[in-house]
């Protein structure tokens, strides 16, 4: 069961909002790379990934699947201060990256992406042959 | 949610049961401060514009975003969304109250803090005898 679920590549401590921005090494890109927090939950038809990317607009945001594997990536970039003055800074920007493992139960044809709120979440149904069916029972006299 | 009699909530249950306990954690925030005002931007995505709290009390600017949970499923990797976001600043004097405004867009809430008249930095002219 569990080796049809998707699996995040990058960390398996996903803790959802909580979860600190985690750094994985840069391959072949200027700067460092970070691992958006993100949760997957299953139901009967589908699974639901919610990957947090506040203050990226839509069309930064790249989503494609390869080789069984989902990826997304998108970057936020430095905001202009102007001549104003830097107090604090907490929050990441540059190039955020996530992976998953695409369980084989999933139509990888017809994933869908929306992205709201600061969120993105992918809808990822699965093959037919894949959902629990309920068979009728039939009283056989 | 059960339906059948004897099952549903009664609508009669008193206030503190109907009290509803939500997990809140701290959104990371960015400060700036120009000649007219301190921005204050904190990432809360999930958060919807209705959801959102900015008041400030005496010195203190409480800051809160609502999530709404998520749907039904069961969570398999991570932790099921739903805490919301809240944080407090202490707010330096000279902070125009009336005139506070937050904007909320893509998961990212701007708050700005217009500096009273007295605050703001002005220029004095120097004039030659």
């Amino acid at each position: 069961m569990d080796s049809e679920r998707p699996t995040s590549n990058g960390s398996s401590n996903g803790h959802g909002a909580a979860e600190k921005f985690a750094t994985v090494p840069l391959r072949g890109r200027t700067g460092e790379v970070y691992l958006p927090p993100a949760d997957v939950v299953e139901t009967d038809g589908t699974f639901v990934i919610h990957v947090e990317l506040p203050g990226i607009g839509a069309n930064s945001i790249d989503v494609r699947t390869e080789q069984g594997k989902l990826h997304v990536t998108a970057e936020r970039p430095r905001p202009q201060v102007g001549s104003g003055r830097v107090v604090s800074v907490e929050r990441i920007h540059g190039w955020f990256e996530r992976s998953f493992d695409l369980p084989s139960t999933v139509d990888s044809a017809r994933i869908d992406a929306r992205y709201d709120n600061g969120v993105l979440t992918l809808t990822l149904p699965k093959l037919e042959a894949a959902r629990p069916r309920f068979i009728e029972v039939k009283v056989s006299n | 949610m059960a339906t059948e009699n004897g099952l549903t909530r009664k609508e009669t249950s008193t206030p503190a049961e109907r009290m509803e306990r939500r997990r809140t954690v701290p959104p990371p925030v960015d400060i700036y401060e120009n000649g007219d005002e301190v921005l204050v931007i904190a990432d809360v995505p999930g958060a919807s514009p209705d959801g959102i709290t900015v008041r400030l009390d005496k010195d203190e600017l409480f800051v809160h975003a609502r999530c709404n949970g998520e749907g039904p499923g069961e969570c398999v990797l991570g932790a099921p969304r739903g805490a919301d976001y809240g944080r407090t600043f202490l707010v330096p004097r000279g902070i125009d109250a009336d005139k506070i405004a937050a904007d909320l867009k893509s998961g990212v809430l701007t708050i700005h803090l217009p500096k009273s008249e007295a605050m703001k930095p002005r220029k004095i002219a120097v004039r030659a005898s």
